[in-house]
């Protein structure tokens, strides 16, 4: 389990300033420079994703993740609300200016070297990994 | 970093630069512009994504909305693009497919 975390707001102001935490946590752990702008995607995907949901919801409940260097590499975990928006049965009905939302796992999915969505018990667990060095 | 957006007009084409971050929380602003700029009139866009810094897919989805709303006036919309980083957002939704993508902006011009 990595062991840095992390909890914010579920609003799209907080985004930023989380990706930048974790890219400079991902650069100290040794991840490669052209790494770690997918590791700053990859986050932000992920938070947009649960920012999205948790509106959807109507909830104000907060969203934590956990990261840093694990033996599987450079590992980071969001935990929120499982939200209508990462719902499949949703994926075909996009909002007037939103992709599929299930775009934003096909990019996580691309940018990562593994990665697995595990909703449990009305939370969802998104974790993915990418490789040190 | 905040988004910048910056619209000129050169012949029938209107030029839109748009500059550092375009994310869930930015993304709203270049909405509004590009639906701005279709409500005056602005059928033909380019978009110069030369100085952005940072792109994510509601980002893509803002410029997808984009087009729909040009083609549907029959008009086009095209990107500047040469930074792999962004490029690469691009290539992995398949995205490349839709849009046309141009290195600079004086190719996306002629």
């Amino acid at each position: 389990m990595p062991s840095v975390e992390l909890r914010i707001p579920p609003d799209p102001a907080y985004v930023g300033l989380a990706r930048l935490v974790v890219a400079q946590a991902a650069r100290q752990a040794g991840v490669p420079q052209d790494r770690v702008e997918d590791v700053k995607i990859a986050v932000d995907e992920a938070l947009a994703n649960a920012v999205r949901g948790q509106a959807a919801l109507g909830s104000s409940a907060p969203i934590d993740l956990a990261f840093g260097a694990t033996d599987l590499g450079f590992e980071v975990v969001v935990r929120a609300l499982e939200g209508p928006a990462t719902d499949a049965d949703s994926a075909d009905q996009p909002g007037p200016d939103l992709l599929d939302p299930k775009l934003s796992l096909t990019l996580i999915e691309g940018l990562t070297d593994d990665m697995s969505y595990e909703p449990e018990g009305g939370t969802v667990s998104l974790r993915f990994v990418i490789g040190l060095g | 970093v905040e988004l910048t957006l910056e619209h000129r007009t050169q012949g029938d084409v209107t030029v839109l630069d748009v500059g550092g971050e375009v994310d869930v929380y930015t993304a709203p602003k270049l909405r509004e512009k590009l639906v701005e700029l279709v409500s005056d009139g602005h059928y033909n866009i380019v978009v110069d994504m030369t100085k952005v810094e940072f792109l994510d897919s509601t980002g893509l989805g803002v410029l997808v909305g984009g087009l729909k709303r040009v083609r549907s006036h029959n008009g086009g919309l095209e990107l500047v693009c040469n930074q792999e980083r962004i490029l690469k957002i691009f290539r992995i939704t398949g995205l490349t497919k839709v849009f046309p993508i141009h290195d600079t902006l004086e190719e996306a011009l002629s």
